[in-house]
């Protein structure tokens, strides 16, 4: 059994509300932004910004009926076949249970404290999902408030932030806040309009299938199979493209070479065998890195 | 709202216009949701731009701004000629059936009303003699005469259910009678004659909605409502109110709602989306010019005497619920000056009540000019900031700088207390002394609040306000107290009376909120006194009104006294100055703590501060983070606030909404003539044969005041003087008015354009409101107005060929004090921007991004291009046979020159800052409002567009 937020693009409106909670929550600072002509903003995901709402419209459009407005709530997606896991040398990017009860671990989070700076996985990710900062030497990404909807202690340590522990017991105090501070991330609690939930994530794929039904039309759900089962399940109203999401994201041929045969640990890697292929995936991961760090110098 | 909040769940067609709830009121657009959700509602969106609410709509169309009469007066019109109309309501609840007197007219040539008298504006604009229904006796104005619309079971009174439709159940089945020999005098004939030029190719012409498109909405809205089970909801907020022809606009969809018979249903009604969370209760409280406390009249210089001011509402002037209106002053008066009210009498007391001159408007644009005329020579601004939200910013920043003083009482360093060092001016060269009070948030202090849905909460300070800001009540006691001494001190101030008078008794509460003994008080210094406030729970024993007590010994005694009298309904309320109460439509609010045998509290939704929210010491506070506990538990009635019995969001155990806890205003017309409600799951009230069944508190007469016996649905439906919509003070009946002498520009809304406007008007002769001011001293160069720099483009101007409109985003308040300071805020939507169309941008060679420069008569602001297929130009008549295409340019006001965002300044590298010029989008807006309230027409006007290179 694993957990996933459910994302009701239809019911979405975005306000940003979610955007603001994350950011109080996990307590992020303000980053300089200046309007680059559309309502986004922060212009990317940063250290600072773990989610982010896309404004989406179409260029040109032949009547008033064919107009749209897709916003799309942006961040980590815990993918099952997380790229960021597998390219990951020191071992820092890894997935983890939030009970003793979860089959299998997957909310993705990386340990600062291993975390070597390589930037891999900030050049891998299918969704341009991951950050580094320097100043704070980690990966910053959604961490699915693993500190909010885990029961134990120890988890919310682990999760990384160096929140003492005791603000979270103490808003436990008040029996006023369990209910919309335990098991909700702080972007669902926020939701006034009933966009976003979080359950049991074939709860959350039931009820998107159950509303993708209800819409009919272009509606589809989006996340449910993509690599290997995403823990944000979207209900879209339209093609991933007029979200901005990828219709068909991928963890790069180039990274599945890496993980099996250069990475250290990797069962091949051990033979020492360097071969045409195996270099290709070197390049591949460390071209896709010096382009994303170009990227954002740029 | 005549509904409220959650009640929008019950709706079955939505009609946002000139509002943008999902960006504005993201709180309660889950119940729109839901009602799309569980009642599978359809929502129509009609607006400017394509927003996030047009982002969630069934059906969107563009409009031109300025031109929502016309669309309205479009809907009325198809709705009569598809007979969408809900004839059993029409004929029984409104006045559609009473005849109109010879000699009312409206001639299109003109545009203008009979009676209409050349060179006077606002109420003076029109003699009102012929919007007048006929009476049988025509000079005392008694047996009003009616007339069967349709044939109806009472042929004699022509009231009760249709008789002779086809389909009973289908109102579009019943025949009208259009050959009646009296049908040409009625009210409907006249609404649909005077409707009949607006077809649906008019709406294309003047609105730019395309004719197909009009008729989707129509048919979505009026054949989706007119059935007398379904609810129709207009949701709309400034953007149909700020116009030379707001208060029309609203008339002209009530109208439509009447027709359709969504008014008094759950789900429907007309629904004003506050913008503030407590401008409810400044109205309420009359933080206007016009009323007192209680929406009564402000006594004018007219109404001499309380002789005077009582008779216009004596029995035999006016009919419904206002006759009770000297009560309701005999309270208020004895509430302010009880020791004038017992040594002299009541009508000392009226005296004491300053009278304004009649003829005067005392609204924010005619303030303003008379400070820039020299007139008024000093102002206090409580909660706002004139120099971004102010139309013509420019002007009223001028008006600033030739006053002698100005207070501003405020959260943060706003504009307005800048206004001497705003962009463009010298510091030195303004001589106005400045004083800035900082004010404690809503959260920093105690006191009520009232929402849209007029649902009142008492809220407890939850923490201490920063610095040396205080709450509003301390600060206005601070000032009453100064102004009290100076004028015990001098014996020949004017109106002295008024203010030594004035009752200033109440129990005083230190920092900690704890009572202040009178020995203690005595025993305190000036400057410990300072420290201390008045208890606000005084005032809300004054709210819920008391029986003045007698026999008094000292304070003490006297509020113990009044907290044990306190009544429980303002119908207790007296004329004799036995009863106090400082605003009768929250008379019982402070009611008594006796609970049924099931628990509930015996005065059903009054009790709502009941103070289970103790305030923890300040020991307790130091080791809680939340300093107090409980802050939200102060609801009346903990085990039922949930508690809602038919599932229709009443809840009427939570807090407590004006008048009495009523939920749906006039709500009697949620069930036919009979009393069974139209629709079984919106049952409101309903008749079983003996007596009513209730779920909201009945809005009619539905047992006799004096024997209690219930009153037979027949006669609450339009009895004499028994009507549906007991507000209404005619004395005849209380009829939904479709017809009324109420305005100022004329008995039916009718289409003038905005006063600067692109094209000549369409639909009349008459290019504006006829009765709208539009020359004020500042436009005149006779009274040192300079017309050039604030007045108005002509009409299609072609300096200033697009129409510029102003609006909100969500993640910005007002004139964004509260917001463009908060850091995360400000990241999300950091500076001035300008949305213009694909098409607009690229006949001016403008990129996404670019910085441009709009430009109106008056101003000037630099915004980044929004460059959006979200705004669309319109094709519309030019007025003069041929056509015009009109683009829109649209502006969010929140930004200004200080705090940490500022938003419209110039911008180097980086988005980087680099000179403060232009700052708000209201330096834009011209200084006219409208011909009944003088709300600003800030929604229209015209700009021109280019790059700053």
């Amino acid at each position: 059994m694993t957990k996933a937020i459910l994302f009701d693009a239809s019911k979405c409106t975005g306000c940003r509300a979610c955007q603001i909670a994350c950011k109080s929550w996990n307590e992020r600072t303000y980053t300089h932004t200046w309007c680059d002509g559309t309502y986004e903003n922060p212009l990317e995901l940063t250290s600072q910004c773990w989610m982010r709402i896309l404004f989406n419209e179409p260029e040109e459009v032949g009547s008033w009926d064919e107009l749209w407005w897709h916003f799309t709530k942006y961040q980590c997606m815990h993918c099952t076949e997380a790229t960021c896991v597998k390219v990951c040398p020191s071992g820092a990017t890894a997935k983890h249970k939030v009970s003793e009860e979860d089959k299998e671990a997957y909310v993705v989070m990386t340990d600062p404290d291993k975390c070597i700076g390589c930037n891999y996985c900030v050049a891998t990710c299918p969704f341009s999902a991951c950050r580094y900062d320097a100043k704070e030497k980690g990966i910053f990404r959604c961490r699915l408030c693993f500190d909010r909807i885990t029961q134990s202690p120890e988890a919310f340590q682990q999760g990384g932030l160096h929140k003492p522990l005791s603000d979270f017991e103490k808003l436990l105090e008040d029996p006023a806040n369990e209910a919309w501070l335990r098991n909700k991330p702080a972007c669902v609690s926020t939701c006034t309009s009933g966009a976003l939930s979080f359950g049991d994530r074939d709860e959350m794929v039931r009820k998107a299938e159950e509303r993708v039904v209800k819409l009919g039309g272009k509606a589809r759900i989006y996340g449910r199979d993509e690599l290997g089962g995403l823990h944000y399940i979207y209900v879209l109203e339209d093609e991933p493209e007029t979200y901005g999401l990828p219709a068909d994201p991928t963890v790069p041929a180039g990274v599945t070479l890496w993980e099996a045969l250069i990475k250290p640990g990797a069962p091949w890697g051990g033979i020492g065998l360097v071969g045409l292929a195996a270099a290709a995936g070197l390049s591949y991961v460390i071209a896709r890195r010096n382009q994303g760090l170009e990227g954002k110098e740029g | 709202m005549t509904n409220h909040w959650a009640d929008l769940r019950n709706a079955d067609v939505f009609m946002v216009c000139g509002a943008n709830p999902t960006e504005n009121h993201p709180c309660a657009w889950k119940w729109v949701e839901k009602a799309r959700e569980e009642r599978g509602a359809k929502l129509i969106v009609v607006d400017p731009r394509f927003t996030r609410s047009a982002s969630k709509a069934d059906i969107f169309s563009f409009i031109r701004p300025g031109t929502d009469i016309a669309f309205f007066g479009g809907l009325i019109n198809y709705a009569i000629q598809k007979n969408y109309i809900q004839w059993e309501y029409v004929q029984n609840y409104t006045n559609a059936p009473l005849l109109v007197v010879d000699g009312y007219s409206f001639d299109p040539a003109t545009g203008k009303f009979s009676g209409y008298q050349e060179g006077k504006t606002m109420g003076a604009a029109y003699n009102k003699d012929t919007w007048m229904v006929q009476y049988k006796d025509q000079a005392t104005k008694t047996g009003v005469l009616r007339m069967p619309l349709i044939d109806v079971e009472d042929m004699t009174n022509f009231r009760g259910k249709p008789t002779a439709w086809t389909t009973p159940g289908d109102p579009k089945t019943c025949p009208v009678n259009r050959e009646h020999p009296l049908y040409s005098q009625s009210v409907f004939a006249k609404l649909e004659e005077h409707y009949s030029r607006y077809t649906p190719e008019m709406v294309e012409k003047v609105c730019g909605i395309p004719r197909e498109k009009f008729i989707e909405i129509a048919e979505a809205y009026c054949g989706g409502t007119y059935k007398p089970e379904k609810s129709g909801n207009l949701m709309y907020a400034m953007g149909l109110t700020q116009s030379t022809v707001g208060v029309e606009r609203i008339r002209a969809f009530s109208v439509l709602q009447l027709l359709l018979g969504n008014t008094g249903m759950p789900g429907g009604g007309i629904n004003a989306l506050r913008g503030e969370s407590n401008v409810q209760g400044s109205t309420d409280f009359a933080v206007l010019y016009h009323i007192i406390p209680g929406y009564m009249p402000c006594p004018t210089s007219k109404e001499k005497d309380l002789d005077t001011y009582n008779s216009a509402s004596s029995p035999e002037k006016i009919g419904g619920f206002w006759v009770n209106r000297p009560k309701f002053l005999a309270s208020l008066l004895k509430c302010w000056w009880p020791k004038v009210v017992e040594e002299k009498g009541l009508a000392a007391a009226y005296d004491l009540l300053p009278k304004r001159d009649g003829a005067k408007d005392y609204s924010h644009i005619p303030l303003f000019e008379d400070m820039f005329q020299g007139v008024i020579k000093g102002l206090i601004s409580w909660g706002q900031n004139p120099a971004v939200g102010g139309p013509n910013a420019n002007l009223e920043c001028a008006a600033l700088d030739k006053l002698d003083w100005y207070v501003a009482i405020d959260l943060w360093d706003t504009e307005t207390m800048n206004f001497w060092r705003r962009p463009g001016v010298e510091p030195r060269d303004i001589k106005t002394k400045v004083f800035a009070l900082p004010a404690a948030s809503s959260i920093e202090k105690s006191g009520s609040v009232t929402n849209s849905s007029r649902l009142s909460q008492f809220r407890w300070k939850a923490v201490e306000p920063p610095g040396e800001a205080e709450s509003d009540l301390w600060i206005v006691d601070q000032l009453m107290t100064r102004l009290k001494a100076l004028y015990e001190a001098d014996s020949s101030a004017p109106n002295r009376e008024a203010i030594t008078g004035l009752f200033w008794d109440y129990t005083r509460v230190d920092e900690h909120g704890k009572k202040v003994s009178v020995e203690e008080w005595e025993k305190m210094s000036p400057e410990e006194r300072m420290k201390t406030e008045i208890d606000v729970d005084d005032i809300a024993v004054e709210m819920g009104g008391f029986n003045y007590p007698e026999d008094v010994k000292g304070s003490e005694d006297f509020w113990k006294k009044a907290r044990s009298g306190v009544l429980t309904t303002f119908a207790n309320l007296k004329d004799n100055g036995k009863t106090a109460c400082c605003n009768w439509i929250y008379g019982g609010i402070y009611a008594s703590t006796a609970k049924n045998d099931d628990g509930t509290y015996k005065d059903a939704g009054m009790k709502y501060l009941v103070n289970t929210a103790k305030l923890v010491s300040s020991e307790e506070a130091e080791k809680d983070e939340f300093r107090y506990k409980g802050k939200w538990q102060f609801q009346f009635d903990p085990q039922n606030i949930y508690k809602d019995q038919p599932g229709l969001g009443l809840n009427p155990y939570w807090a407590y909404a004006w008048p009495v806890n009523r939920r749906i205003i006039y709500n009697r017309c949620s069930a036919d003539y009979h009393g069974v409600p139209w629709a079984k799951d919106k049952a409101l009230v309903s008749w079983n044969g003996e007596k009513w069944v209730n779920n909201d508190v009945p809005d009619f007469a539905a047992a006799d005041a004096a024997t209690g016996a219930a009153v037979p649905p027949e006669d609450s439906a339009s009895g004499v003087n028994k009507g549906p919509f007991l507000m209404m003070d005619w004395k005849e009946s209380q009829l939904g008015l479709l017809f009324t002498n109420k305005t100022n520009e004329g008995p039916f809304p009718e289409h003038y354009e905005p006063v600067e406007s692109p094209v000549k008007n369409p639909l009349n002769g008459a290019q504006n409101n006829p009765a709208a001011v539009l020359k004020y001293p500042s436009t005149d160069p006779e009274k040192g107005g300079d017309p050039d720099k604030y007045g108005f483009a002509e009409v299609g101007s072609n300096d200033y060929p697009y129409i510029g409109t102003t609006y909100r985003v969500t993640e910005h308040w007002q004139a964004g004090q509260m917001t463009r300071n908060l850091s995360w805020l400000g990241e999300a939507m950091p500076e001035m921007f300008v949305e213009i169309s694909r098409e607009l941008a690229k006949e001016k060679g403008i990129k996404q991004g670019d910085l441009v420069e709009v430009e109106s008569k008056r101003g000037k602001v630099q915004g980044v291009a929004v460059v959006t297929s979200r705004l669309k130009p319109l094709t519309i008549s030019d007025g003069n046979g041929g056509s015009k295409k009109v683009h829109v340019v649209g502006m969010v006001w929140h930004y200004g020159f200080t705090g940490l965002f500022p938003g419209g300044p110039e911008r180097g590298e980086q988005g980087k800052i680099v000179a403060k010029r232009s700052y708000a989008a209201n330096q834009l807006t011209p200084h006219v409002g409208d011909a009944n309230t003088t709300i600003p027409e800030y929604k229209a006007f015209l700009v021109n567009l280019r790059k700053v290179s």
